[in-house]
């Protein structure tokens, strides 16, 4: 029996995969406004925890130093010089609990992931808000787990690609240099070459490092199994297996994630663009309404990426059999169930 | 080696002395070189199997000074590479550029010396005029059989060998790539009763010889015909043999040195540095300074006031060569357009280039070490592959050491003891050509290489410490001395994350005010009139020669109008062509072209480290109505003053103070601007007596116009101003930016985050 099927649902037959998972996840998922409204704003409330120091900053600043409009289309580089030991101060403080926040951050999106899993698998529609926040809590300390994990994948990867066998296989087998040094090249042209490629491996290692941990979050939720390095390797074992099903999905909702940001970035320099010193508010508003929607846009599809990734799991993992330890029993639906073969209980008829 | 280098010297005409103090006397009524003469005729083989050199050179020098000598002073200057126990490598921390120097060493020896028909090699002594180093090797002396009285010319012979060091300080070689500076024995400076000037080779300072010619045959391998660049231009068509490639350079050319320039003299130059690269692309087009003019013919206008109408200002033509590397050659026409600039700027401020030919050598990828410096016509600059136009990279280095054409290349001073006379005056050439001919620059934020002219608004996650590890970016290991990098990104991921087209802004920035960043930023150590090599460290030396010159004469220029400025430049510029100008001679010329006294000045901001920084505040109000009581007299009696009667309208006037500070010991004559409400404006002059009575100034205002802005210095004349952002106060303040810049900072750290958590699900 499914651990997320709901009593009420007397359908016990999984729903038909949809042709174009990415699309109907991202339907899905926009339908559940409610969930990413709630998962966007945590991000939100911890960026601005750290940007309204910085308005206080600029107030004090700026003050009556400067002439109105005079810093609105840049901060020009006398003011940068001559403000550089009070903003020392706030960078410092800024990066430090940058540090804190980016930890919290992190926790957030393991909460967020659990919430968004709960969401998808149960089948019923409403209360998602409510659904979320249970997920969240169920599955935390698991995909917790997940994410040492995927530290520790991700620091193996780093060390593959800048590390020992990067500078032994690469510049000194295949590319003859006599020492890990790019200078020792003919050509800045070559070196340039090594250093994106490089830098492409990287990206690409941390894009399929971070597609095996949404899976790997799917599986344990979906199997409601507790190990995430089984449950990770079982995970990479998949991909090896249908990397298309799988990964195909996550790459589409990619590039939709990339055309949202492509509209932010055309936005933003559009509205950059008209910075003057008569500006209004509403130009600064139009920008964090930008942002803002950008943000939204993007957490849309992280949730699609989890409805796509419960989609795939469907798709290509079993479920897991399991001994129902309700099977030999009687009782009404809906009402209490007795087992049959056990001690505890006579049943008169 | 000795056997050859001995037959070599028995073939050339017998060392003699000459009485004739100029050989190749000008044509036309040429001024005189001031100075001492040395001509070099050099013949240098390369090995590039070993990466030797081999050569002979003949060395002409003609004494011009009052004074007989009796001896010879020399530079070895590659010994500074010898070993990491040279002054050099000991000052610099046994780094050069950064690089901490275990390997590709180099040498030079003197294998023969021959003169006044001794040989004088065992006469040759070790000499360290300047930190006593027993194992330093710069410098080397020679005793003479007999003295070379004043305006004789004595001729030298002389061999040498040397080991072509690996280029990390200018010189040198990388793979295939050469570039050959200070790369054969030079005579010091004979400076009469001073003696000779002939200083070890420093970690921080530059270089310093006599005018005259230079004849340079070089034998190189087959594979650098027609990639070959140097000082001078070829004498004659390269000639081919055996597999090698002999090419035949003079500097100044034939042809310069038939041509008086503006100021009549002669070219001369005073070194002579050579490149060559198998890999070289050269390019070659022609500076016209009608295209110039017709550019900035406002700036032309303003130069022919300043020094007026009969002065000439044309610029004769130049041939610009470019020589880049292969993948960098879209950026050829770049470099051309930013030497061009310099050559219209300087000569327009400072006197015309007087050669016909320029080279710029982009160094080989590896050899940036030998990038950014300047040789007689011929200067290196250094770039990257996808450095945009915006970034100045490379217009910036390239308007710079072409400039050095001027500041060092005509006007000598010694880089040694003042540095800061070409580098500081350069740096503040540089800055004034690169703002009119390029503008502003833009910061930029690199991805693997790759530039986004975008930075960051306010600062992300620390990259270390707790920061680090709890972002996980360093995660330490106890225990083991190792660390865990999960999200120590770099290129994609790293640009993914940022999101900089999204949350990062264009930080713009004018060269000139950069100079005041750099020369501000660290209190001033030393007075920028030290002795080079007698600074505090590298960091008061570069500061005091660079960009502290820069921002004093920019100074200098508010302080007596730009128009004085010009005049003093030019005069000093010009009369101190092919010689060797001491500060003393700079402040004395200057004030004589200006027209102005302004030894105060330089005293006080050459030869002092004062700072100065003005501040102006504001306090204003309505008047307050007279209450109370009032007394006509001591003896009347005291009644209730009347309630004061307006008209419909009408309100009590403005109490306005302006309160002015100065902090610093300098004193610079400074005015304030007023501006009201009625738009009116007052400018009021706070001399450089006052200043010295009292630190403040308080002006008192009163009356109907309320104050809206009032503002010290508001043509923002005075760089040296240690902090601008309390020169000014408005009655109203921005609340717009604030909310501007905090948006932005909150789009940066939302993009953070949002990354962040996704790492975490």
């Amino acid at each position: 029996m499914n651990g997320f099927q709901d009593p009420r649902d007397q359908d016990p037959r999984e729903p038909e995969l949809p042709r174009w998972i990415f699309l109907h996840a991202l339907r899905v998922t926009i339908g559940r406004t409610p969930v990413w409204l709630v998962s966007a704003s945590f991000v939100a409330l911890l960026a601005l925890a750290q940007a309204l120091p910085w308005l206080a900053w600029f107030d004090r600043a700026i003050g009556p130093g400067y002439a109105p409009g005079e810093l609105l289309v840049e901060l020009h580089e006398d003011f940068r010089f001559d403000q550089r030991a009070s903003k020392a101060a706030l960078d410092a403080s800024t990066q430090a609990a940058g540090g804190a926040l980016a930890l919290l951050a992190m926790l957030i999106g393991v909460f967020s992931a659990g919430g968004w899993l709960q969401v998808f698998l149960e089948r019923t529609e409403g209360e998602s808000v409510r659904k979320f926040f249970y997920g969240g809590a169920r599955f935390f300390l698991r995909f917790a787990r997940v994410l040492v994990v995927t530290l520790a994948v991700l620091s193996l990867l780093r060390w593959v690609l800048h590390g020992w066998p990067w500078e032994w296989l690469v510049l000194k087998t295949l590319c003859g240099l006599e020492k890990p040094d790019l200078e020792l090249f003919e050509s800045e042209r070559h070196a340039r070459a090594v250093e994106l490629s490089q830098a492409g491996l990287h990206a690409l290692g941390f894009a399929l490092v971070m597609a095996w941990a949404d899976f790997t979050r799917t599986r344990l939720a979906f199997h409601g199994t507790r190990s995430a390095v089984w449950a990770g390797l079982c995970t990479a074992w998949a991909m090896l297996r249908h990397p298309i099903r799988m990964l195909r999905p996550l790459a589409l909702l990619f590039a939709i994630e990339s055309a949202v940001l492509a509209a932010g970035w055309l936005a933003v320099a559009q509205l950059e663009g008209l910075f003057g010193p008569d500006s209004t508010r509403w130009s600064v508003f139009a920008l964090l309404a930008v942002t803002l929607g950008v943000h939204l846009g993007r957490t849309i599809v992280r949730g699609a990426r989890y409805s796509a990734c419960v989609l795939a799991t469907r798709d290509v993992v079993r479920p897991l059999s399991r001994p129902d330890p309700w099977k030999r029993s009687i009782g009404g639906p809906g009402g209490p169930r007795y087992p049959i073969d056990g001690d505890e209980y006579t049943v008169s008829m | 080696m000795h056997a050859l280098a001995l037959s070599g010297l028995l073939a050339l005409p017998l060392a003699g002395v000459r009485s004739d103090p100029s050989p190749q006397a000008p044509r036309g009524a040429a001024l005189e070189l001031l100075g001492n003469r040395v001509d070099y005729q050099i013949d240098a083989r390369v090995d590039t199997a070993t990466m030797t050199l081999e050569g002979r050179e003949r060395v002409r020098f003609t004494n011009r000074t009052a004074v007989a000598t009796d001896e010879l002073w020399l530079h070895l200057y590659w010994n500074a590479f010898s070993s990491n126990r040279s002054t050099h490598l000991v000052e610099s921390g046994g780094k050069l550029r950064g690089v901490e120097i275990d390997s590709g060493w180099g040498w030079q020896r003197v294998t023969a010396l021959r003169a006044l028909d001794a040989d004088l090699l065992g006469a040759l002594t070790i000499e360290t005029p300047d930190d006593e180093n027993a194992d330093d090797r710069t410098v080397v002396r020679c005793r003479l059989p007999r003295a070379i009285a004043p305006g004789e010319t004595l001729e030298i012979e002389l061999g040498w060998s040397a080991k072509i060091p690996r280029v990390r300080r200018r010189t040198g070689h990388k793979g295939d790539f050469l570039f050959m500076a200070q790369w054969f024995p030079k005579l010091g400076v004979f400076e009469g009763e001073r003696g000779w000037n002939c200083h070890q080779f420093h970690a921080s300072t530059e270089f310093f010889s006599d005018w005259g010619t230079y004849d340079i045959t070089l034998d190189l391998p087959a594979e650098y015909e027609g990639k070959i660049a140097a000082t001078g231009v070829l004498a004659e068509p390269a000639t081919r043999a055996d597999g090698r490639v002999r090419a035949r350079f003079v500097a100044p050319s034939l042809t310069d040195r038939e041509r008086l320039d503006a100021t009549g003299r002669v070219p001369w130059v005073h070194d002579f540095a050579w490149s060559a690269d198998p890999d070289f692309k050269p390019r070659t087009r022609t500076f016209h300074f009608d295209e110039w003019r017709s550019r900035f013919d406002t700036e032309v206008a303003f130069v022919q006031g300043a020094l007026g109408a009969d002065k000439n200002l044309r610029l004769r033509d130049v041939e610009v060569t470019v020589l880049v590397q292969p993948e960098r050659e879209r950026q050829w026409e770049r470099h051309y357009e930013a030497t061009c600039a310099a050559l219209f700027f300087y000569g327009l401020w400072f006197g015309e280039y007087p050669l016909s030919h320029i080279t710029v050598v982009d160094p080989a990828w590896g050899a940036s070490a030998a990038g950014g410096m300047e040789y007689p016509a011929l200067f290196t600059a250094g770039t990257r592959l996808f450095a945009t136009p915006s970034m100045h990279t490379p217009e910036g280095v390239v308007v710079h050491e072409a400039g050095h054409q001027f500041w060092y290349g005509l006007v000598g001073n010694n880089e040694f003891e003042s540095g800061w006379l070409d580098e500081g005056f350069n740096s503040f050439s540089d800055s004034e050509t690169l703002s009119r001919a390029f503008g502003n620059s833009l910061a930029a934020t690199w991805y693997s290489s790759l530039p986004v002219e975008r930075v960051a608004p306010v600062p992300g996650i620390g990259a270390a410490g707790v920061a680090a590890a709890l972002s996980a970016r360093r995660i330490p290991l106890p225990w083991v001395d190792w660390e865990l990098q999960p999200l120590a990104t770099g290129g994609g991921v790293e640009w993914w994350r940022d999101q900089p087209l999204l949350g990062f802004t264009r930080a713009r920035s004018d060269p000139r005010a950069n100079d005041r960043t750099r020369a501000l930023t660290d209190p001033a150590r030393d007075p920028i009139d030290t002795l080079g090599f007698r600074h505090l460290d590298q960091r008061s030396y570069a500061q005091n020669s660079y960009p502290r010159t820069a921002v004093a004469l920019r100074t200098l220029s508010g302080l007596v109008g730009r128009e004085r400025f010009v005049q003093g430049m030019r005069h000093y510029a010009e009369k101190w062509r092919y010689r060797h100008p001491k500060p003393q001679d700079f402040f004395d010329t200057f004030s004589a072209g200006a027209g102005v006294d302004v030894r105060w000045f330089f005293e006080e901001v050459f030869r002092g480290t004062g700072t100065l920084d003005w501040s102006v505040s504001v306090e204003q109000r309505r008047e307050q109505d007279a209450r109370g009581f009032a007394q006509a007299d001591a003896l009347a009696e005291w009644s209730e003053r009347p309630k004061v009667e307006r008209a419909k309208g009408e309100q009590a006037p403005w109490r306005t103070t302006v309160m002015l500070l100065r902090r610093g010991e300098l004193r610079l004559p400074v005015e304030v601007e007023l501006v009201f409400d009625d738009g009116t404006r007052e400018r009021h002059e706070w001399t450089r007596e006052a200043q010295g009575e009292r630190r403040w100034w308080k002006l008192e205002l009163s009356g109907a116009r309320k104050l809206v802005s009032a503002r010290i210095d508001p043509e923002r004349r005075y760089q040296l101003d240690l902090d601008r952002s309390n020169d000014a106060w408005h009655h109203e303040e921005d609340e717009l930016a604030p909310l501007r810049w905090s948006e932005r900072a909150f789009a940066h750290w939302l993009s953070l985050l949002f990354w962040q958590a996704g790492i975490g699900g």
